[in-house]
């Protein structure tokens, strides 16, 4: 089960994120994303593949040192709660670094106020130029 | 710095001890009525002043055997500190070297090799991390986030070599390294400058 402490964090920052006021950053992980607060204090949330290939969220406490201060994660995790919590803080995390909501309202409004949506792509491709009075290399 | 203040100190004890012996001596046979004026009371005179001064050097020495103590534990703080940031300086360039040497193995997806370096330059990254002196010239918000930044960077390695569906950035990672090597550099020109 989550740490009761760690819950009331992670409950307070979804809040937060679901409302616009937190500022998420990608980090090196492929799906990892970093938030600092205050003094430099961060917190990192992660959704990673396990051993056998099993999906689990890690959620990191750095302090403003940059020292892991706090670890924890779902791969083990039998409380349904808790499983749900880290699942949808992670999502909300997600979907803010790359403002899903924006765009997914912003192609609402758009659908909505063209007749035609869409249109054709044409690739077309610069040739380089080729002098036939340059030698060639072979 | 010291010889010359000993010796300073010294000549000036002696004129001193002088001029109060000549004016003492004056003053004293001045005094005295004509008829008192014999060899045994003025040798007495001498006598009773040459102790008085010889109280006041001996008082005089003992402070200014204070003040050269006072004096060479500076200097002693002074040459400690020198050699501290020496040490130090020799410390930090040894780490850029690690990183450029991360950066190297990166390059050449040698994933084994960067988190074994990550975790030798993790250690010594901890011991500078407590240092007063390094913290006293870094700016600890930049550093803190950068040495959170390594630390998340070594996590996703393992996670790498567990499972290598959990893709690494390796170009973000570079440029973390990147980020702390020139926090590093900017404390060892800060420190060659003092």
């Amino acid at each position: 089960m989550i740490p009761e402490r760690l819950k009331k964090i992670v409950s307070l920052l979804k809040e937060k994120t679901l409302t616009k006021k937190a500022i998420w950053n990608k980090t090196s992980g492929q799906d990892e994303y970093k938030l600092t607060i205050g003094e430099g204090s961060s917190i990192v949330v992660s959704e990673n593949f396990g051993n056998y290939n099993q999906e689990y969220i890690t959620i990191c406490i750095f302090n403003s040192g940059g020292d892991l201060v706090e670890r924890y994660d779902n791969e083990q995790e039998t409380d349904d709660e808790s499983n749900s919590l880290v699942l949808s803080f992670h999502k909300s995390a997600r979907d803010a670094y790359y403002k899903v909501d924006e765009t997914m309202e912003h192609l609402l409004d758009e659908i909505s106020k063209l007749d035609v949506v869409g249109k054709k792509e044409e690739k077309t491709f610069d040739l380089p130029n080729i002098n036939d009075e340059e030698d060639l290399p072979f | 710095m010291v010889k010359r203040f000993i010796l300073t100190t010294r000549i000036k004890i002696w004129i001193i001890a002088t001029i109060i012996f000549i004016v003492a001596l004056f003053i004293c046979i001045s005094c005295l009525p004509p008829i008192d004026r014999t060899f045994i009371n003025i040798l007495n005179i001498v006598g009773l002043i040459l102790s008085i001064i010889g109280i006041l050097i001996a008082y005089l020495q003992i402070l200014s055997i204070k003040e050269v103590t006072l004096a060479i534990q500076t200097e002693v703080k002074e040459s400690l500190k020198k050699n501290k940031s020496m040490l130090l300086i020799s410390d930090i360039s040894k780490k850029v070297s690690m990183i450029t040497e991360i950066q190297g193995f990166l390059r050449f997806n040698k994933i084994e090799m960067c988190v074994l370096r990550m975790k030798d330059l993790k250690l010594l990254l901890s011991d500078l991390n407590s240092d007063k002196q390094f913290s006293s010239l870094v700016n600890k918000r930049e550093f803190g986030s950068s040495y959170s930044d390594f630390h998340i960077d070594l996590g996703n390695f393992h996670k790498f070599l567990l499972n290598e569906k959990n893709i690494i950035d390796k170009e973000k990672i570079n440029a973390n390294l990147e980020q702390l090597s020139t926090i590093l550099l900017g404390v060892e020109f800060k420190l060659k400058k003092q």
